[in-house]
């Protein structure tokens, strides 16, 4: 067993933060757990996608440049337990501000050291089986930006199979989009509620009594359909599901 | 590009509670894809070939105007004629004109974006000149008054029965809901069109500068014989929908129908190159029109890679927003995520800046196009450009502003949480709220919203570190 | 129109001012060929695939049984044919006529003959018959070329159309074809890239054939010697080998 010291800092993002701070402590508790020192910097607040997203580009700016330079109070990588911000500060921040000279090259350098948490599990930390114990039957939803943005395919998958007594089925349509998109849910919520749908009605019927999402986008949007619907289908965040044992 | 009279919203509205309009998207979009995934898979290297198909495309658009004026130097050679239109109204002065000045009664058309683009059919019609749409579905949806919802199957819409009606009520024929018998009429109604139009009209997929070629690719047929039976034959192209060589014609080919039907090729690819030479049929005049009509404006600029598309519907099929709504709904001739960034681009002044914000940016248009392009990249830039020059809704700048001052003065980010909480508090239903005010009131028209959290995280930090004072 | 000939391309110049040129993609290293038998093979489960006919045959007189036997199954009794010089085997037209068929269309000499505009005679036909100047195997299409006695009405109008093809002029893909017949293209005014009957699922997805073009596509493959096709004998020369490389071009695309 090599001596590496694994060390963190945790980015907690805005939705964990205030929606769903459950998700936090748990990647908090499973990296712990796992070996790993974790930084949580004080001060967080929000990676700027959002605004970014609207088109509001100096706004989305000015909340890069501040968690940019939270970030780079420490020289330890980066793990978000968010797909969408984590593809925001790897792929956004280095063109946001590429023509900045005072932080184009701390943009590079936050970049280079950011992960989403199943990727760190799984590229850094080369992990699979957690130690994780319950009994679900799990439909896994990867996020648009998780999947498509950052290329993380299987990792949470991998993860997911490796929860002892836990059972993960498969449904129509997993890689469609939700529907969330950040404000897209409100601008064209029409839409998005046809597409949140689509969504729902094929993971009730797979039969799965818990959903798992890396983002807490999806997952607020999903529960907050679950609930309208009167469904018992369980929410969770990957990390909320990876720090159970029974 | 004329807008319907309705808004974006309402169209979407509209189009959401069409039951039968979501029944056929449902079928079309899932059989396209899953054939378009089948049909690359039998390509042995499908990402190499999708590579080079992008790497010819962006080098055609980096020398373009070179290409252009090879193949019309190379169209001119070979007894063609070019002609150059600036924006719509151009365009539709050069086909009337010749129509008029070759007294032409009738046009007989295949598929052409373009001429929609620039309702060329209205501008025939108002001068005089009969047209008739060859294209199955195009030829259903011009009976019924209508414009297509798709790049490819343009009367998806439309069930079998309103189809066999149509062609009982305009055509006089026995009403019938058989695909087949339905063809069979088309069939025999439009061969006397194409045999006695004295113009065709026919849009081009790629035009080959190194010889002045016409690539056109159907199913039907029915571009065929309106290149060939008309005695004059007009091809409206755009002017990014040029290739350097008949090579790189090759490649485009391999990838276009491949993602657009899943077919390794369309039935029929017709390569012209300028009017008859002693052939007993075939036209005897050969013009092409080039239209720019916002194009040119567009290369070099952000958004400048969209004139890359080949028109192959792929991003249509794959997209979960033109899966729920159609294509009517985006109100224009190119619907789906390349309508949404192709419409505002050619059309600046139009009533277009809501179109990219129909998308939830889940990239799976990137994902299926053929040459790669970066649509949600697009959709971005579309974005900031209308903040850019104030067109955007002012709430939702001052709204961001003001998150954006609250975002970089962590103090303050915890006051707001913490008022919003403490507001949100008698509204809460088991820990949901289950209406919103204006204008967020959307999302609990069919979502509850969740309550900010009694502790947040950060809240949580806070008191570890207190407590531990080891952190 | 010249003023906005110089516009457009003004304006296409300037945006490219700055920007840099994007190389072409290097041409790409070719597949060396598959032996004759399994080119042909696969000629013909594509060509199948898509619902043309295939046909084979050896000899000369077999062929033109073939050519009959399809033509009278098919109850045809106005042929619109390629002139005899243009089609590969000999005496193909000549033995239709033979067997009560009537030709319509232009008339048989090589030269060309303008109808004027009416094609109504040629819209009355049940078949047409035409030669081809290549094949695609790995889409089962095949090539045809209009020109002086090859009327592309042929191959249009009639519901029925009957292809005679060398299998000496299949080629393995439609770039191997661009990479050797090029120029081919460039000195034609219609070449036509066939793959199976015309077709639509513009009502409701279901697919239907005929729609515009022919409904039954017969393909007639043939292994005997032809007729040298005129202003083509360097494609003739060409025979499939076992050589690898052999029909591919520098300019050909991995398939």
């Amino acid at each position: 067993m090599p001596e590496t010291i694994f060390s963190v800092q945790l980015f907690a993002t805005c939705l964990v933060d205030a929606i769903r701070p459950a998700a936090g402590l748990a990647t908090l508790r499973l990296l712990e757990r796992l070996g790993v020192k974790v930084i949580v910097p004080s001060g967080q607040t929000c990676c700027g996608q959002p605004a970014f997203n609207s088109g509001c580009l100096a706004d989305a700016r000015a909340m890069a440049r501040y968690t940019i330079d939270l970030l780079e109070k420490s020289s330890a990588p980066i793990v978000v337990p968010s797909g969408s911000c984590g593809d925001m500060i790897v792929h956004r921040y280095r063109e946001l501000l590429a023509d900045d000279p005072a932080y184009a090259s701390k943009a590079e350098r936050v970049a280079a050291r950011t992960y989403e948490l199943s990727q760190y599990l799984s590229d850094v930390l080369k992990v699979q089986d957690v130690g994780a114990r319950c009994r679900r039957t799990i439909a896994y939803h990867p996020s648009c930006h998780l999947l498509r943005g950052l290329g993380v395919r299987s990792a949470p998958s991998q993860l997911l199979d490796s929860i002892a007594d836990a059972r993960c089925v498969s449904f129509p349509g997993a890689e469609d989009c939700c529907g969330f998109g950040g404000t897209f849910a409100v601008k064209m919520g029409e839409i998005s509620s046809a597409m949140l749908d689509r969504k729902l009605d094929a993971i009730v019927e797979s039969g799965a009594d818990t959903v798992v999402a890396c983002d807490a986008g999806c997952l607020m949007h999903i529960e907050g359909g679950l609930k309208r619907r009167g469904s018992n289908v369980a929410v969770r965040h990957l990390a909320e599901v990876l720090v159970e044992s029974e | 590009m004329n807008s319907t009279p309705m808004s974006f919203h309402q169209r979407v509205s509209h189009a959401l509670a069409d039951g039968q309009l979501r029944v056929a998207l449902d079928r079309t979009t899932e059989r396209f894809t899953l054939n378009r995934v089948a049909g690359l898979a039998s390509l042995p290297d499908a990402d190499a070939v999708r590579d080079r198909a992008r790497s010819i495309r962006l080098h055609t658009l980096s020398r373009l105007d070179e290409y252009l004026e090879q193949f019309e130097a190379n169209v001119t050679s070979v007894g063609g004629q070019v002609h150059w239109a600036s924006d719509a109204q151009e365009a539709n002065e050069i086909v009337l004109d010749l129509a008029r000045s070759r007294s032409v009664k009738r046009v007989v058309k295949s598929k052409s974006m373009v001429s929609e683009e620039i309702e060329l059919n209205q501008a025939l019609i108002s001068g005089g000149v009969d047209v008739v749409e060859s294209d199955l579905g195009e030829y259903i949806i011009q009976l019924a008054g209508e414009t297509p919802s798709h790049i490819i199957a343009p009367a998806v819409h439309k069930t079998r029965e309103q189809i066999g009606q149509l062609l009982a009520d305009k055509l006089g024929v026995p009403m019938t809901d058989d695909p087949v018998e339905m063809t069979a009429t088309a069939r025999s109604a439009l061969r006397e069109v194409f045999l006695q139009s004295e113009m065709g009209l026919s849009g081009v997929n790629f035009g080959v500068a190194s010889t002045g070629s016409l690539a056109i690719v159907t199913n039907e047929g029915n571009a065929s014989l309106t290149v060939t039976a008309p005695r004059i034959h007009v091809a409206m192209m755009g002017i990014e929908r040029v290739v350097p060589t008949l090579d790189d014609l090759a490649v485009m080919l391999l990838v276009l129908a491949r993602s657009a039907t899943g077919q390794k090729l369309t039935v029929y690819t017709d390569l012209l190159t300028g009017p008859r030479r002693g052939d007993p049929d075939g036209p005897e005049e050969l013009h092409v029109v080039l239209l720019d009509n916002g194009r040119s404006r567009l290369v070099g600029t952000e958004v400048g890679e969209i004139l890359a598309c080949i028109r192959c519907g792929a991003c249509l099929n794959a997209c979960p927003v033109y899966q729920q709504i159609g294509g009517h709904a985006y109100g224009s001739v190119y619907s789906g995520p390349i309508g949404a960034v192709l419409t505002p681009s050619l059309d600046r002044e139009g009533p277009w800046h809501v179109l990219p914000e129909a998308s939830s940016l889940c990239g799976a248009c990137r994902e299926v196009c053929p040459v790669r392009i970066d649509i949600p990249r697009m959709l971005l830039a579309l974005r900031a450009e209308t903040v850019r020059s104030g067109k955007a809704n002012q709430w939702v700048r001052i709204g961001f502003w003001l998150y954006r001052i609250a975002a970089t003065k962590p103090w303050l980010f915890r006051c707001g949480v913490s008022m919003v909480r403490q507001l949100t508090k008698m509204f809460f239903v088991n820990g949901w709220l289950l209406r919103l005010p204006s204008p967020l009131s959307s999302w609990t028209q069919s979502r509850e919203f969740p309550v900010i959290a009694s502790r947040t995280f950060s809240e949580e930090m806070r008191d570890r570190e207190e407590g531990s004072g080891d952190e | 129109m010249n003023e906005s000939r110089g516009a457009i391309l003004e304006r296409v110049r300037s945006g490219r001012v700055g920007a840099p040129v994007e190389s072409r993609p290097a041409p790409p290293t070719p597949i060396p060929t598959k032996d004759s038998s399994s080119l042909l093979d696969r000629f013909v489960q594509e060509a199948e695939a898509v619902g043309a006919i295939v046909h084979r045959s050896d000899r000369r007189e077999l062929t033109v049984e073939i050519v009959l036997r399809i033509l009278r199954d098919a109850g045809v009794n106005r042929l619109i044919s390629w002139a005899p010089n243009d089609l590969p085997i000999s005496g193909l037209m000549e033995a239709a006529v033979d067997n009560g068929i009537q030709l319509v269309g232009p008339p048989t000499p090589a030269k060309a003959e303008t109808l004027g505009r009416d094609w109504a005679a040629m819209a009355t036909a049940d078949a047409g018959l035409t030669g081809a100047v290549g094949g695609l195997a790995d889409t089962g299409t095949i090539v045809l070329r209009s020109g002086p006695g090859r009327p592309r009405l042929t191959w249009l109008l009639p519901p029925l159309h009957v292809a005679v093809l060398p299998s000496s002029l299949v080629h393995p893909t439609l770039s191997a074809f661009m990479g050797e017949c090029g120029e081919l293209v460039g000195c034609s005014s219609h070449v036509a890239f066939v793959t199976g009957p015309s077709r639509t699922a513009d009502i409701e997805q279901t697919l239907t054939t005929g729609v515009h073009g022919p409904k039954e596509v017969h393909i007639l493959l043939v292994d005997h010697d032809c007729n040298p096709i005129k202003e083509f004998e360097a494609a003739q020369a060409t025979t499939v080998s076992g050589e690898t490389g052999d029909r591919m071009s520098k300019n050909d695309l991995v398939q």
